[in-house]
Order: structure tokens, then C-alpha cells, then sequence
């Protein structure tokens, strides 16, 4: 049980690097540091020079740091997807009782490695943005299922009577509304990275400012939900701590982060347009909406539990 | 019990400070990897005429940034391929009023079609940043010379050429790859100037 627990815990904490590090190789311009996959210019270790290519190779495509920021990212990918895999085999072995548990883990083991497959089409299609979404929102689902099955092993051990936590009603029901609220703005943030990679590929040298006053309606919307998200945060957290009272510490915690991570997701979405799309912002704009859904979902799962009084 | 809060605080901050400063790194890293713009020397003296009469020497370089080519519109296939390259490139520089293109005929005489400048079918804003120029056999030659056959660079390339005159790269149209690169080094070039 313990060794499930911590596996569960340990790929959860992994994902979220990863998804970080996935950020950081689509910011860099890495994304195709490899032009192909599952080797790296037809090897195992990236060359080191342009003379070491194998014949076949565009020696002007190699560029040696690129070439190594991604396959650093592919190698994360495959130690984070045997944790999963292990996560999964270990759920076989010791939550066969717990369906939920056992089938959540099971489906993170097929999702990730449908994903390592995925990320070949991912380079196959040099990065079109459509897939480059699509490979996130995979993580997304990915990172979900694990907090789940990590935080209900977690309740296996607790006590199986109802938890002395209470809270208001409209709390949960604000959350569930949160949910698909940050991930319509998951999506519009995938659609406006999509928009300004087209507007650069045709307008190489288009500026920042520019470059959003011709992206329309989907950057006034994705700011407007941004303020909405964070506000309708902010009204479920005051429910939760001042109206629920006896909050337990996981909801007192993670009520905390969502609001520092609500706050902080418009500064960094205001320090985007300010600062022309710097790619560091980019990077903690994107891991910070994916630690939103994370925590929105542990938050749902311990309100859950104090209601339905049951592990 | 607030000491503990604290504490977490603390190694909370330092871990998104830690990854922050790494993504800083990496980022710098990544950009630093792509080639610094080299600098071939000054554009050799030329002395050419535009498609309405007007002489064109290397004054018209100084104070833009400039792509050069040169143009031959006798190989049909050839040259409606490097057209639509040329017309993308207008295209994709149209933001960047400090862009200019610099086209040379290589055989004036034998042009099937020799494009003026004044065309109706080159819009205005382009129109007044591509200027074709033809000049002698002679002066041509030199400058193909000087330019390319000198420094063993392949002729059909485009050049880049900086606001002081000085040649700063040879760049293969046919490769997307190659076409990038000239972009970034566009982009170099106007962040040093601006």
C-alpha cells in the first residue's frame, strides 16, 4: 500500500516537472532539436557535431544545444513514464479491491504510453500546433488521473467514518464549475500559442504588440475568463475557510495555492503582453494553469470525502 | 505550527525561484546556440539603374537592412520558383518597414520579363521597399565576382546586408532552414540597431 502510495505521489510530482520541462523545449525553439524519434539524428546520444551526423542528416539542422535540450526532455519523459508504468503494476498488485484507485492508475499507464508514441507524431508534424495542444492536454488528463488515484490511496488509510469537516454546498458546486472554467482557458491559452506561432511563421518579424492586436477576440475572452476565474476562486476559498469553519489542513493548504496561483496566472498573463511574450513567463503561465486543475481536483476530492463521509 | 507554515513557504518559493532561474538559463542557452551574424566586409561599389532610368549605388543600402539578389528571368521554372520565394519574403517582412529588397538582373538583355518597379501588381508599401536595378555585363560580373565566386558562395543566394553596407550572411532560398536562419539574424540585426 505504502510503496503505491509513494510511486502515485512520486510520477504525480514527476509529471508536473514534466510538463514544466515540455514548456521550457517549446519556448527554447528545441521542439525539433531532433528531427527524428525515437533516436536522436539517427542515434541513441545526440551527436556532439555536426561531423558526427550519419549520412542522411542536413548537418545545418544540427544545432548541438537544441539537439540536447530535447533529448534531456525525452529522457525526463521516459523515467516519468516507467514511474507511471510502475505506479500501474504496483495498483495491479495491491489495489485490486479499490476499482477507482485501481483503474485510474491503469489508465495513466495506457495514457503515458500512448503519449511517448504520440510525441513521435508531435515531431513528425514539425511541431503543428494542433499537436503540440493536443500532447499538453494529454498531460493534463494524465497528471489528473494520478493526483486521483494518489489522494484516494491516501483515504484508504484514514478513518473510514465521515471526516468532522464541513462545507457549504455552493463550494463544491463552484469548484465543479471551476473545472471546466480553467479548462476553456487551458484551451483558449493553446489557441492563442497556436495563432501567434501561424502569425510568425508568416510574419517572421512581427512584434509582440502587433502580434496580439491581430490574435481578435481570443485574447480580450481569455483575459475576461482570467479575472472571472480568479474572482469566482476567491468567492469558493472565503466559503470554504471563513463560512466552513473547520476546514481540514489539505483544504486550508490548497485553498491558499489556488488563490496565489489564481492571482499570480493574471500577473503573468499581464507581464506576457507587457514584456513582448517573454518565454520564461510563457512557460510558468502555462505550468501554473495546469497546477490549477491539479489542485482544483484535490480540493473537489477532500470536500467530496467530508461530504459523502466515505474513503 | 506558524514556524512550520513558514518554513514551507519558504521551500516553496525557492523551488518556482530555482526553476525559474533554470528556465532563464536554458532559454539563454537555446538563443545564445543559434549562429552569432557574421560580417563579410563592406558590399563592393556598384553603380546600377531601377526600372524607371533612376542610378542606384550603395547609398540605397545605408540606414536599412537590406536582402539582395540577383535575377534571372530566362529559366522560366527557376525563376517563378525564386519569384514566389521573393513575393513570401516581401510578404513576411511587411511589418518591418526597415527591411528593404535590392533585386539585380544578371542578364538584362536577355529578361523575358524584366519587372519594373512601378507595376501595378507590386503594391504600394513593397513598392517602395524592392527596388529592381539592371546594369552593364561588366558591372554585374564584378559584382558576382566579388561577392560570391570570390568567397566560393553559390550565386543563387540571397545576401543579408546591414544598415552600414557590410554583408552579413549567404542564405540558400530553396532551404526552409536556411530561410529561418536569415530571419533570426534579421531580427539580430534590428535589435543592434534600434
Amino acid at each position: 500500500m505504502k510503496l503505491f502510495q509513494r510511486f502515485a505521489f512520486i510520477s504525480t510530482l514527476a509529471t508536473y516537472l514534466l510538463i514544466f520541462i515540455g514548456g521550457l523545449v517549446r519556448v527554447s525553439g528545441a521542439g525539433l532539436g531532433c528531427p527524428d524519434w525515437p533516436k536522436c539524428f539517427g542515434s541513441w546520444i545526440p551527436p556532439l557535431s555536426a561531423s558526427d551526423l550519419p549520412a542522411g542528416f542536413d548537418a545545418s539542422e544540427f544545432n548541438f544545444t537544441l539537439a540536447w535540450i530535447e533529448y534531456i526532455n525525452r529522457l525526463a519523459g521516459m523515467l516519468t513514464g516507467i514511474l507511471i508504468a510502475i505506479t500501474a503494476v504496483l495498483a495491479i498488485i495491491h489495489m485490486r479491491r479499490h476499482p477507482k484507485i485501481l483503474w485510474a492508475s491503469i489508465a495513466a499507464g495506457i495514457l503515458v504510453a500512448f503519449q511517448g508514441w504520440y510525441g513521435s507524431i508531435v515531431v513528425a508534424t514539425k511541431l503543428k500546433p494542433e499537436t503540440v495542444s493536443i500532447h499538453m492536454l494529454l498531460a493534463i488528463l494524465i497528471v489528473s488521473l494520478l493526483i486521483y488515484a494518489t489522494q484516494r490511496s491516501f483515504y484508504l488509510q484514514a478513518e473510514q467514518k465521515k471526516p468532522p469537516f464541513t462545507y457549504p454546498p455552493l463550494a463544491r458546486k463552484l469548484i465543479l464549475l471551476l473545472w471546466p472554467l480553467s479548462f476553456t482557458q487551458l484551451l483558449l491559452g493553446t489557441q492563442i500559442r497556436g495563432s501567434i506561432e501561424i502569425l510568425l511563421d508568416r510574419y517572421p518579424l512581427l512584434s509582440g504588440d502587433r502580434i496580439f492586436e491581430r490574435l481578435g477576440w481570443t485574447v480580450p475572452l481569455h483575459t475576461m475568463l482570467g479575472v472571472a476565474t480568479a474572482g469566482l476562486t476567491v468567492i469558493t476559498i472565503y466559503l470554504l475557510l471563513k463560512i466552513g469553519r473547520h476546514a481540514s489542513e489539505l483544504v486550508r493548504r490548497s485553498s491558499w495555492l489556488l488563490v496565489a496561483i489564481a492571482l499570480l496566472q493574471i500577473l503573468a498573463g499581464i507581464l506576457i503582453v507587457a514584456l513582448d511574450i517573454p518565454p520564461v513567463g510563457q512557460v510558468f503561465h502555462l505550468w501554473g494553469a495546469s497546477l490549477f486543475m491539479g489542485i482544483l481536483l484535490i480540493l473537489y476530492l477532500e470536500i467530496s470525502r467530508g461530504e459523502a463521509g466515505h474513503g | 505550527m506558524v514556524e512550520k507554515k513558514s518554513k514551507w513557504l519558504i521551500y516553496g518559493l525557492a523551488i518556482v525561484f530555482g526553476m525559474a532561474l533554470i528556465a532563464l538559463v536554458v532559454v539563454e542557452i537555446a538563443e545564445q546556440s543559434f549562429d552569432a551574424v557574421s560580417d563579410f566586409g563592406p558590399m563592393p561599389k556598384f553603380e546600377l539603374t531601377d526600372g524607371n532610368g533612376r542610378p542606384v549605388n550603395n547609398r540605397v543600402l545605408l540606414g536599412k537592412i537590406t536582402i539582395l539578389d540577383f535575377f534571372y528571368t530566362g529559366m522560366l521554372a527557376t525563376s517563378k520558383e525564386m519569384a514566389t520565394c521573393m513575393t513570401e519574403l516581401q510578404r513576411a517582412c511587411e511589418t518591418s518597414p526597415d527591411v528593404c529588397f535590392l533585386s539585380i538582373s544578371v542578364l538584362p538583355d536577355q529578361e523575358i520579363v524584366f519587372p519594373k518597379a512601378n507595376e501595378e501588381s507590386v503594391d504600394r508599401e513593397r513598392k517602395k521597399r524592392l527596388i529592381l536595378t539592371y546594369g552593364s555585363k561588366e558591372t554585374v560580373n564584378k559584382l558576382l565576382q566579388e561577392i560570391f565566386i570570390s568567397k566560393n558562395k553559390d550565386i543563387s543566394n540571397l545576401l543579408l546586408i546591414d544598415r552600414k553596407g557590410h554583408l552579413r550572411g549567404y542564405f540558400d532560398w530553396k532551404s526552409d532552414a536556411k530561410l529561418k536562419r536569415l530571419f533570426r539574424n534579421i531580427k539580430k540585426l534590428l535589435q543592434d540597431n534600434s
